[in-house]
């Protein structure tokens, strides 16, 4: 009874230590409120055996359970310091992850071989990675009139891919002439679309490589029909995955053409002019309903290397000189799988650009240190500038692997964004090596630490106000200025000799660390 | 050092009820009149600085006497030496609190 009448007068201070309880975290919260509902109960039991009325009991113990409030607040408040201080332990420990030289090149380096390692991950990465001669058996190129490789316009007469149809068989497997047009398709059901499309030599599929995921062109030798081969985009697009569509009839104009295959494109093949997306589908006709295209007709002509002389040739690019009675024709020649160098090209552009734009964004100076290296080896300036060096060695290698890594996952889903990538990567790049190397000791590259303001702004015309780093090893101290001036315009070492020695902590000054 | 430690007077005077025997939260609130928002934070940073040690009763004993265990403090080797001190520091801590009553823990 007695104890049912103290839960029944408790009750609802119980319930207010419950929710009070809410602040804290899980860990702490059923200890606490079990020490907190004993002491109510022996709180009540002895408020109540002092003879007071019901309402000074209960005003009593909301006293009592108030100071709960100012209990689970301290305890919250030690937590988060706590967790605070784990934080900025934290946070001393990264800063100290690249403190010594060695390990912020190790750093870069692993960065470099994380993103190596993916990009041999990603097939056309991995693809474009590997020199020309190792990519298959055979190489393909694009043949274009020389000069005009770049320019995304057809540029061979179909009179000229038909001199070396016949004359050329020792250099290429397979030849193919083809040109891109938007043409509207009409299919069976009354539907129709416009589709981009490549239309061809029947030996374009075999110099393209088309992976056909339903279908065949086999048929194509006796059929009198073109064969349209639908790209996996288009079929999923335009007909829904409709597997009916393989074999039906289709209409483009006046032109009767069967629906032959549904292909995807390998992503080592690349198309004439590097803007163009690839297309809707490919339209290969028969050599009867070539032999009526105008002779004068542009397109684009690819081909297939023979193996024996693809391991002669020169590089990606080379070029093909065709004797005319009316003088030597000039065509240049450029692998179709030229990924690799167009990365490489594109690259070192965005690289080039951010070096110039770099003094519009911050100093390039690193500092005054004429007095750094007296009494030292004369292979410490060395070791600086070759430090500075493999730093931007191993920057540009790590932006160029993430650059190629976005450049063909990006390409793969008709992105291409990744170019736009390096530019400001490169940039952000640069800055930080700049500042990282004006932070470091230039005897032994450590990072300073220890940043101490010195003097006062108001008195910047009268004395000199900035920033003292120290190194932890005792070589010296770094004055950066607060606001550069004619007589103190850029960060100036102050060398300090052996005598300091004793000051410093052989191993470094420990971090401080006050919970 | 913990026995340097430099405490405010109201720590001084809890420390000072608990070595009395007023083991007890509610104990010491009652014997030094300080309110439970400042007695049991107090505790509470006392305990955090290894000047007090707190343990729980047995359950046996509580539920012998059908009531709930309660937490009881204890002082530490350095809050006696924090304590005696402070008693130094603050004389009049050791006139204010009345002889110890008996409580079994």
């Amino acid at each position: 009874m007695t104890r049912a009448l103290h839960s029944v007068r408790t009750l609802p201070w119980r319930a207010f230590l419950r929710c009070i309880a809410l602040l804290l975290e899980r860990s702490f919260r059923a200890e606490w409120i079990r020490e907190w509902q004993a002491e109510l109960w022996h709180a009540e039991r002895s408020l109540g055996s002092k003879g007071l009325s019901l309402f000074e009991v209960q005003a009593e113990l909301a006293r009592f359970t108030r100071g709960a409030l100012c209990d689970a607040a301290l305890i919250r408040w030690q937590v988060f310091r706590s967790h605070a201080f784990r934080l900025n332990a934290d946070s001393e420990r990264h800063a100290t992850a690249l403190a010594s030289p060695a390990a912020c090149l190790g750093w870069l380096l692993l960065g470099c071989l994380a993103f190596a390692s993916v990009a041999v991950l990603v097939p056309g990465a991995r693809q474009a990675l590997l020199p020309a001669r190792n990519r298959g058996a055979q190489a393909t190129v694009r043949i274009s009139r020389d000069g005009l490789a770049g320019s995304g316009s057809p540029t061979i007469r179909l009179d000229q891919y038909r001199q070396w149809q016949a004359q050329a068989r020792n250099l290429f497997a397979a030849i193919a002439f083809y040109r891109a047009e938007q043409k509207r398709v009409h299919f069976a059901a009354h539907r129709s679309a416009d589709l981009s499309l490549l239309i061809g030599t029947g030996s374009l599929s075999e110099v393209i490589p088309l992976a056909l995921e339903r279908g065949s062109l086999a048929a194509q030798a006796t059929d009198t029909r073109a064969a349209l081969v639908l790209s996996d985009a288009a079929w999923r697009r335009y007909f829904r995955r409709d597997p009916q569509i393989v074999g039906s009839e289709a209409r483009i104009g006046e032109q009767r053409v069967r629906i032959a295959a549904i292909a995807s494109l390998q992503p080592s093949s690349g198309q004439p002019g590097q803007t163009m997306p690839p297309p809707d589908a490919w339209l290969l006709e028969t050599d009867a309903q070539i032999e009526q295209w105008p002779r004068s007709t542009h397109g684009f002509v690819v081909a297939t290397v023979r193996p024996a002389v693809a391991a002669s040739l020169p590089a990606e690019r080379w070029h093909m000189t065709v004797p005319q009675p009316t003088g030597d024709e000039e065509f240049e020649c450029v692998t179709v799988a030229d990924h690799f160098l167009r990365t490489i090209v594109v690259f070192l552009f965005t690289a080039i650009l951010a070096l110039l734009a770099l003094p519009a964004t911050t100093s390039l100076r690193l500092g005054e240190y004429g007095s750094a290296y007296a009494g030292h080896h004369s292979g410490k300036r060395m070791r600086r500038w070759l430090f500075l060096g493999a730093k931007f060695s191993l920057a540009l290698a790590l932006i160029f692997f993430i650059t190629l890594d976005l450049d063909c996952l990006l390409t793969r889903m008709h992105g291409g964004a990744a170019g736009l990538f390096s530019f400001p990567a490169c940039l952000a790049a640069f800055r930080w090596i700049l500042r990282d190397q004006r932070q470091r000791c230039p005897v032994c590259l450590r990072l300073l630490r220890n940043p101490a303001r010195v003097g006062q702004p108001s008195r910047v015309f009268l004395a000199w106000n900035g920033t003292e780093m120290m190194c932890a090893d005792g070589h010296g101290l770094l004055h950066v200025p607060e606001l550069p001036t004619s007589w103190f315009s850029t960060q100036r070492w102050l060398s300090l000799d052996s005598s300091w020695n004793g000051l410093f902590h052989p191993t470094g000054l420990a971090p401080s660390v006050n919970p | 050092m913990p026995g340097d430690a430099r405490l405010s007077h109201t720590a001084a005077l809890i420390l000072r009820a608990i070595s009395a025997g007023y083991v007890y939260g509610f104990g010491v609130m009652e014997v030094t009149g300080l309110p439970s928002g400042t007695v049991y934070p107090a505790m509470r940073r006392l305990e955090r600085d290894g000047l007090i040690r707190s343990h729980w009763e047995q359950e046996a004993l509580a539920t012998a006497e059908q009531r709930p265990a309660r937490k009881y403090y204890k002082l530490t080797r350095a809050g006696n030496t924090t304590l005696t001190a402070s008693l130094k520091r603050y004389p009049l801590i050791e006139k204010m609190l009345p002889a110890p009553e008996v409580e079994h823990a």
